[in-house]
């Protein structure tokens, strides 16, 4: 039987129209479209997300199951993907983000900020417990539900660092090898991701077998890359995740603010222990990324988060982002001018980074310090910050770490999440005591006791 | 000898190349102010070479030609001259034979705005930024991009071992027919 011809819409997948009204389109990236929706058994707000990127959909699937119950990560109802068809992955509705708090400015309180930085903090640490590397902390990955609760999304870019049953090998072959047993590996894996979508696909179209449950994908999904998926392949390109900086792997409008016009790759000398080899260094949003990765760095680990949340926290503070660099160079450039010269007195091992030998800055005698870049916040806010903004990846806070931190439990204390919608309680009308308001027809009348 | 390209942009033949820097008073070296990076080097070899004040050491690329050395500045700069130090006798086919200085905004908009063949040069070169109106002494610009296009004998990668990239001072000393240098002669050598 022929495979169902592809449909270019959400709005004409029967399966997903059978359960849920699509309103809108809420949003759109490199790799999803995310749509509103209301599902029709009990009329709840829920996000459908449509992923273009099988790979990005996988990632995105794992980690959310390994982080379902989770308190503070969004929650993954259930998904939709059949062969030829783009993944659509229910999610919960969250109608902000900390985006758009930072972008109305004024009026959020220290105990609010407080608030969602403990809550992104919990996210970070249960990702991290999971060996789970977001690799893409921004602001606008921060999604706030109406009564205040801080959840992390979009992990479309997440790796799992260790997983049983997966055991890629320690060194990755270089990318385009034309190469026999390459080629037989690459179709296996092009087979498996087939089986496993036609496997879904039997599924929707067999009423008998019903739809596939959580357990049941997963226990295939983990068969068959056991089976077959030797080496990571990175999104859009048949590049391993590992293997190369940016320059190689970034699309050509950041190749344009690049190093160099051109594709350039570098070999993975020491993949270390990790299990899944190397990784890519050309993830996340410019303005977050760590200093490791904008070096090229291929065996990074959770550390990666911690630097990302710390631009976060300072600009949620500040309400300007922290490095808002204008090409990876620059980037590393401002970076540099507010901590300092980078040396293996400031980061042992950095000059086994695989562009360190290719960027190089003058002499900053008088780095200007956080301090300069956080001007109106209190030492303490800006000792918390400089917890996590280190060059030397092991020199950074765990959000574990932070969650401890004394910033925390002095006043103004985080606000709970029952009265994020609640008058702040150093309000100016609090020494008004109780107000009466009666209106009579276009009248208002208030009366002061 | 100077050629207009098809561009409009000059290209020159430089031979020979000076054993000292001599740069004038007015001109200051820029290359502190900027980022620096390169296409691709051989460990041990990086761009940090091309700024070290050490003709022994240089930058050795490790990869396809052209290739290129990046010099970005958070804000506009005039730039006038680009001085590089290479050496036929030490490096033979790793000597860069053809030379294209590009400048722009950012890696976008980058135009070529000359190009210079260097034939067994020894020493220091210099390049000028002028163009071919007298007038134009100066670029004004946040990136330069030096690429080195060929080298002599067909040599695939290239060593460079110093770059200097000088521009106007800021407030150049007045021109004086004696010599004054203290700081009171040169307050009163011009009207306010």
């Amino acid at each position: 039987m022929d495979p169902p011809p592809k449909t270019w819409s959400i709005h004409m997948r029967s399966e997903i129209t059978a359960k849920y009204e699509v309103l809108n389109r809420v949003g759109s990236g490199a790799y999803a479209d995310v749509y509103r929706a209301i599902r029709l058994s009990d009329g709840a707000s829920v996000a459908l997300k449509e992923v273009h990127d099988s790979q990005s959909a996988s990632r995105e699937i794992e980690a959310l199951r390994l982080l379902k119950g989770s308190r503070n990560v969004v929650v993954l109802h259930e998904f939709f993907w059949r062969e030829d068809e783009d993944a659509v992955l229910v999610l919960e509705f969250l109608g902000t983000d900390l985006a758009a708090v930072i972008g109305e400015g004024d009026g959020v309180g220290v105990g609010e900020i407080k608030g969602w930085m403990v809550q992104a903090l919990s996210a970070v640490d249960e990702c991290h417990r999971n060996m789970i590397v977001h690799r893409d902390l921004k602001p606008s990955n921060f999604l706030v539900s109406d009564d205040g609760v801080l959840k992390l999304g979009d992990f479309g870019q997440a790796r799992i660092l260790v997983e049983s049953g997966f055991n890629a090998p320690q060194e990755n072959p270089p990318p385009y090898e034309d190469d026999t047993s390459n080629a037989e590996s690459s179709t296996q894996h092009s087979e498996s991701i087939s089986q496993l979508v036609n496997l879904n696909q039997t599924a929707y179209e067999n009423p008998n077998l019903g739809t596939l449950s959580h357990e049941e994908y997963f226990r295939v999904l983990d068969e068959m890359k056991t089976k077959s998926y030797s080496y990571d392949t990175d999104k859009d390109t048949n590049i391993y995740d590992g293997n190369t900086s940016c320059l190689a792997t970034c699309t050509t409008s950041d190749i344009d603010d690049d190093l160099c016009k051109g594709s350039f790759t570098y070999e993975a000398e020491e993949v270390g222990g990790n299990e899944l080899g190397c990784l890519t260094s050309c993830v996340g949003t410019r303005w977050f990324q760590a200093p490791e990765l904008l070096y090229g760095s291929t065996d990074y680990g959770l550390e990666v988060d911690l630097w990302s949340l710390g631009c976060v926290f300072a600009e949620l503070l500040t309400l300007k982002p922290l490095f808002p660099g204008t090409s990876d160079v620059d980037q590393l450039s401002r970076i540099v001018s507010v901590l300092g010269n980078i040396d293996e007195e400031t980061w042992p091992g950095c000059h086994k980074l695989p562009d360190y030998g290719s960027i190089s800055f003058g002499e900053v005698e008088n780095p200007s310090g956080l301090e300069a870049c956080m001007p109106n916040c209190t030492p303490d806010e800006v000792s918390l910050v400089k917890r996590l903004i280190f060059y030397d990846p092991a020199k950074r806070a765990t959000a574990m770490e932070l969650l401890q931190d004394k910033y925390f439990s002095e006043e103004p204390l985080p606000v709970p999440i029952s009265e994020y919608n609640e008058v702040d309680s150093d309000s100016a009308l609090e020494e008004f005591g109780t107000l009466n308001i009666t209106t009579t027809g276009s009248d208002l009348s208030i009366q002061i006791p | 000898m100077a050629a207009e390209s098809s561009e409009g942009e000059e290209e020159t033949k430089l031979s020979g190349g000076n054993q000292l820097l001599i740069v004038d008073d007015d001109l200051t070296e820029m290359g502190k102010k900027a980022a620096w990076s390169v296409s691709s080097c051989k460990p041990g070899n990086g761009v940090s070479s091309l700024r070290d004040d050490n003709l022994e050491t240089y930058w050795q690329s490790d990869g396809g030609q052209p290739h290129l050395v990046n010099i970005q500045f958070q804000k506009k700069v005039r730039l006038q001259l680009i001085v590089l130090y290479v050496d036929f006798k030490l490096d033979e086919s790793y000597t860069p034979s053809k030379v294209s200085i590009r400048a722009g905004d950012g890696f976008h908009n980058l135009k070529e705005i000359k190009t210079v063949e260097l034939v067994k040069p020894t020493g220091w070169v210099y390049l000028s930024l002028s163009g071919v109106d007298p007038r134009d002494t100066f670029v004004n610009t946040f990136m330069l991009q030096i690429a080195v296009l060929s080298n002599h004998l067909n040599g695939r990668d290239t060593h460079v071992r110093q770059i200097k990239v000088y521009g106007p001072r800021p407030n150049p000393i007045p021109h004086q027919p004696f010599q004054f240098t203290s700081r009171e002669f040169i307050t009163y050598s011009s009207i306010r």
